[in-house]
């Protein structure tokens, strides 16, 4: 198989990760009608705790129901997909990405972190999504930048 | 041969899988650990062999993979061990929180039987320390998360670690 599909099939490897993972994170708000799976909760619950203190505090609730993971778990998981959709979209563009970025996005967190612990304001759910979902688009971005580089070398 | 050849993916799943059962590294075992494994498996690989000019994708891919699938079994064992030592775990002290949670959202009925499977294991394991549903959930859990993380580690480990042999040469 030539570099080029190779790259492509990784891409497509990702986002459909990121796509189921989305879905088990997102069980109990969206496909709660959906006894398959509903079936899987405690297998969800499990694999999801691993990754997330799970605080319902801190935890975005939609259509009456909270996700699986806390608000800047989902942007961070969400981020991370939206963005590999668009890179399979844009695969034959050149996009590189240094590592300062994902730096920069790290201490975005590790500020908002330090600030709400300090009371410089309340914990917001919004400035907890938007951090995560900026640091898991630049994440994706990142890792895609770095395999292509590999694959255009 | 081979064995010698991926030894750096062993020992640093074995070390992901000791550091996941460490509170503060707990909830960062898949994230960042499992990844870090990853890298770290190819860096010592490049380490141990400096001739090698290059790593190849299907390496990196082996690599990432057997980190992962060394860390779920040796987290999971642990993860298992301990369990049955302590007779309790965070998914079982989470428990009665979830099920409040659900019933303040009206989802009780919804997740019924869920929840029954999931209150024989605590069951289980709060009198026996051991539940072959907990057991079954725990590795397959471990395997689909920390082989796809282990995954994407050895693909970034790879195009950093090429990139930096290639600069060094030049």
């Amino acid at each position: 198989m030539d570099k080029q599909k190779l790259f492509y099939f990784t891409l497509i490897f990702i986002c459909l990760f990121l796509f189921f993972w989305l879905i088990g994170i997102s069980s109990l708000v969206f496909f709660r009608d959906f006894p398959i799976i509903n079936n899987l909760l405690p297998l969800s619950k499990i694999t999801f705790s691993k990754f997330c203190h799970q605080n319902i505090n801190k935890t975005i609730i939609l259509n009456g129901a909270p996700f699986l993971v806390c608000s800047r778990c989902l942007g961070i998981y969400s981020g991370s997909f939206i963005f590999s959709i668009l890179m399979i979209i844009f695969y034959k563009k050149n996009i590189t990405l240094k590592l300062k970025w994902l730096i920069i996005a790290l201490l975005f967190i590790i500020a908002d972190i330090i600030f709400y612990n300090l009371n410089f304001y309340n914990y917001s759910k919004t400035i907890a999504f938007v951090t995560g979902f900026f640091l898991g688009s630049i994440f994706i971005s990142y890792i895609n930048s770095q395999i292509k580089n590999y694959f255009v070398q | 041969m081979i064995l010698k050849k991926y030894s750096p993916a062993l020992v640093t799943g074995f070390a992901v899988a000791v550091l996941s059962l460490i509170p503060v590294f707990k909830v960062l075992a898949c994230c960042f650990l499992v990844p870090a494994a990853s890298f770290f498996a190819l860096f010592f690989y490049l380490k141990i062999n400096p001739g090698t000019e290059k790593i190849k994708f299907e390496e990196a891919m082996m690599f990432g993979l057997l980190t992962g699938v060394v860390a779920a079994i040796f987290s999971s064992a642990l993860d298992l061990v301990l369990t049955y030592i302590t007779r309790t775990n965070d998914l079982i002290e989470s428990l009665p929180y979830s099920s409040k949670m659900l019933e303040e959202y009206k989802m009780g009925d919804i997740f019924k039987e869920q929840f029954k499977i999931l209150n024989i294991m605590e069951k289980d394991i709060k009198n026996t320390g051991f539940s072959l549903y907990y057991m079954f959930m725990i590795i397959l859990s471990n395997l689909l998360s920390f082989t796809f993380f282990g995954l994407l580690g050895g693909l970034a480990g790879m195009a950093i670690l090429n990139k930096k042999k290639t600069n060094n040469a030049l």
